[in-house]
């Protein structure tokens, strides 16, 4: 009945390579080079054993546990260790991306825009296309573990053996391929990409969030999540490889579930059923701003949810972090002796991670208007009476508020979080002072995207790059001292982490007016040029 | 006078013309045909017409507006339907019809369900779900319900079937009677033949041939098949006629018809045993553009 499920799945898959080789080179060699060049810093960044055992008490501490894993043998810390500790969990998330993008545009994005049904048509498989995916994100997966794994091995340093290498580039490859298998279930369930991909993130969101608190409180959590699998092979000491090749194994049944439930269904349909919707638009789609909010509504509810959710995981860990740090004497030495406790100290630097965090959503509400234009869909506003600038504000607008609405949902959840956990919890005011004192960075964030759909609209990913660079550049600069010259490339580099720094009304200033110029040469730049559609 | 009127319109995407120097005017109330092969800039000539290209050189208005710099203003009395409608996917044709209706400021809501009713179709579902056909009747419901006053339609019955082809055609005649003007890209002859009162042909961004559709007429040849009792022989030798043969004893010859007197001068002189004349059809004049004959 099924004959030839995989007919021509060779030819298909060159048919691929050759179109996505420029993508797929720049994925394979962007993560492996990154990976491999932050472990050759490591050496140099821990001279002495003394700071190695202080990094690992550093590191032992919950708010670290859960972010980064367990500190499996601070006796013996190593260069090794401390890179296994500190970066493993993070190289596993670039893989994971990686497999999501690839995974949601070969199933569901090329579903979506009819590639597929011209494929169909031809006489290939009904599992071709399925196929070939499994295969590409496979074999992307192994070259980039066999990239990172061969390139930290070259590390001249004693502590980091090829073996170890090897399996921090095998932990990475077996994570992208259990977040191709889990893409690939969800591409099933959902009818669009951006769907498919909301939901990808979401499920890595949640196991990376969910692992973390087993880590801490060593529990079931920490097994129940495939995600941590790979992360707890104790790299450079043990290298449990049975982990990964157990996280392989499950992928493999996720595959299988993912051919089996795309046999199943027809194409472009989902596997839940379509229910008739609305036959007259209400009142609020009527108005160009209803029109907009109700486009970007379900990405809306999805980062308010996740900074939410971020915030309160992070402010429950407090509670530990006060415990933690009376029984630490090390601990004790390293606080600063300042005025702040380093309870204090330490929301300052988690402010960085929910303030970046909730700079995300607002770049993507942005562009969107760019990804209109691409699908023709502008067309249809502007031949009747709204105006390039009318529209351009209303995204503008949009995106400058979340970033606030945002920034306040993280301090919101951090709040709670430390509110249910600390027994002399960290003032809500201070919290919310350090949350929105990012605020101007992140709107520079937005004026550099409206600057881009002024001028390059074809390249609005450019700003991705660039938050991807301002991602590492502060926040490793925090882990790993990296030296401050890297975050002052970015407007984050400028931002006073209250209340640790003194308000400084300067940087604030230039980062706005910098904002304000961007924003308005964007707009010029977008009512002179030509529009796709 | 000129609700449209297109002067000297030049338009280059990097190194490819476009469009070269396009002229065209048309008259309030005109039902205006505009036909050219794939790819010879209909859709490039439309898009400056809305403001969303920018012309290189030239002018293009419309009630004696500027369409760049005053396209809003432009778009109240105007409506528009894409050759290639892309909506919404997670949005339903219903939700969509009002959203582009309301865009524009006067609306008509018992035409939009009588619109919808004509063209059949089912407003509740997601555009996601919708066929090309239905993707454009969307589309149209949303310009025809307006009271706009020039309708520009890009190729608006291209996936629609016969039967809704001919709604589509009522409504343009219900459009001329109550005197608007309507900008026709299209394919489909027939469709140009019944609809327009005028015709522009474009080719590789040129406008080759402009004008009423009976004078554009006049400009073909008519195929003309005819057998006398005596015999002629000297029909090839006058002027006007092309591609004389003989089938089955029948003369067979194409005329141009400024030609016609003469021959049937000629004729008189021998009694005329069949005679069977094809006028020009839209197709001749198509294909002898097109091809570049």
């Amino acid at each position: 009945m099924h004959a030839n499920l995989f007919n021509h799945t060779f030819t298909y898959l060159v048919t691929v390579l050759k179109k996505d080789k420029l993508k797929i080179i720049f994925w394979l060699l962007g993560i492996s080079f990154f990976v491999v060049a932050v472990g050759h810093a490591y050496p140099a960044l821990f001279p002495d054993q003394a700071e190695l055992i202080g990094l690992a008490e550093a590191m032992r501490n919950p708010m670290m546990v859960a972010m980064f894993g367990p500190v499996y043998d601070p006796e013996n810390y190593t260069i090794a260790q401390a890179l296994g500790n500190q970066m493993l969990i993070f190289s596993m998330m670039f893989s994971a991306i990686m497999s999501i993008f690839i995974v949601s545009k070969m199933t569901r994005g090329d579903e979506e825009e009819g590639i597929l049904e011209l494929i169909q048509s031809l006489p290939v498989g009904r599992l071709t296309q399925t196929g070939v995916t499994v295969i590409l994100i496979v074999f992307m997966n192994i070259i980039l573990a066999l990239l990172i794994g061969f390139g930290l091995a070259l590390i001249p340093e004693d502590s980091i053996t090829v073996v170890g290498s090897l399996t921090y580039g095998f932990s990475i490859g077996a994570t992208g391929i259990l977040m191709g298998a889990i893409t690939l279930i969800l591409a099933q369930l959902f009818e669009n990409n951006r769907t498919v991909m909301g939901m990808s993130f979401l499920v890595l969101g949640v196991m990376y969030l969910l692992r973390g608190m087993g880590d801490l409180s060593e529990n079931i959590l920490v097994w129940l999540m495939p995600l941590n699998w790979p992360a707890r092979v104790e790299v450079y000491i043990n290298n449990y490889n049975e982990l990964n090749v157990l996280t392989l194994g499950v992928s493999f049944v996720l595959f299988a579930v993912g051919c089996y439930l795309n046999l199943r269904r027809d194409l472009e349909a989902g596997m839940f059923a379509q229910k008739p919707g609305k036959t007259a638009a209400s009142k609020v789609l009527k108005t160009p701003t209803g029109f907009v909010l109700r486009l970007l509504k379900a990405g809306l509810i999805a980062w308010i949810v996740t900074l939410f959710i971020l915030g309160l995981t992070y402010g429950s860990i407090f509670g530990d972090l006060d415990t933690f740090i009376e029984g630490s004497d090390i601990f004790e030495q390293m606080l600063p002796g300042g005025e702040y406790p380093l309870n204090v100290q330490f929301m300052s630097v988690i402010m960085m991670v929910v303030a970046l965090t909730a700079g995300i959503g607002p770049i993507m509400f942005l562009n969107r208007l760019a990804t209109e234009e691409k699908k023709n869909h502008t067309e249809h506003l502007y031949a009747r009476a709204l105006s390039r600038t009318r529209l351009l504000s209303i995204f503008t607008v949009t995106a400058l508020i979340s970033n606030a609405l945002l920034l306040f949902i993280g301090s919101l959840g951090l709040i709670m979080g430390v509110q249910v956990s600390m027994d002399e919890p960290i003032g809500s005011l201070q919290i919310l002072q350090a949350g929105f004192a990012y605020l101007p960075a992140l709107w520079f964030m937005i004026g550099l995207g409206v600057l881009l759909i002024g001028f390059l609209p074809q390249k609005t990913s450019i700003i991705w790059i660039y938050f991807v660079y301002a991602f590492f550049a502060v926040y490793l600069g925090n882990v790993i001292n990296l030296p401050a010259f890297f975050s002052y490339l970015t407007p984050y580099g400028f931002i006073d982490q209250l209340p640790i720094d003194a308000f400084r009304i300067l940087p604030t200033v230039i980062i706005l007016t910098l904002t304000a110029i961007m924003v308005a040469l964007g707009y010029v730049g977008y009512i002179k040029r030509d529009l796709k559609g | 006078m000129a609700v449209i009127k297109v002067d000297h319109v030049s338009k280059c995407y990097g190194k490819v013309q476009a469009l070269k120097d396009v002229n065209l005017s048309v008259n309030e109330g005109d039902i205006y045909g505009f036909i050219g092969p794939n790819g010879a800039g209909k859709t490039t000539l439309i898009r400056v017409l809305l403001g969303i290209l920018k012309a290189d050189q030239g002018q293009a208005h419309m009630f004696e507006k500027d369409v760049w710099l005053d396209a809003v203003d432009i778009h109240k009395k105007m409506a528009y339907v894409p050759g290639d409608v892309k909506l919404w996917p997670n949005l339903t044709g219903g939700e969509v019809i009002d959203l582009l209706i309301n865009m524009r400021q006067k609306t008509n809501g018992d035409k939009k369900l009588a619109l919808i009713k004509k063209f059949d179709l089912d407003t509740s579902k997601k555009c996601r779900s919708y066929s090309k056909g239905n993707r454009q009747k969307v589309a149209l419901i949303a310009a025809l319900a307006s009271n706009a006053d020039v309708f520009i339609l890009d190729e608006p019955t291209s996936g629609l079937d016969p039967l809704m082809e001919k709604v589509f055609q009522e409504e343009i005649m219900q459009l001329k009677k109550a005197g608007k003007t309507v900008f026709l890209s299209s394919h489909i002859l027939s469709e140009i033949d019944t609809l327009c009162d005028h015709v522009s042909i474009i080719r590789d961004g040129e406008i080759i041939e402009s004008g009423p559709l009976e004078a554009l007429r006049h400009l073909t040849r008519t195929t003309v098949r005819l057998s006398t009792k005596e015999t002629i022989t000297d029909l090839d030798q006058l002027k006007g006629v092309h591609d004389y043969s003989v089938e089955s004893g029948m003369h067979v010859f194409q005329i141009e018809s400024k030609a016609m007197d003469a021959l049937i001068k000629h004729l008189s002189r021998y009694s005329i045993t069949r005679f069977e004349s094809n006028p020009p059809t839209l197709e001749d004049l198509f294909m002898r553009h097109y091809q570049g004959v």
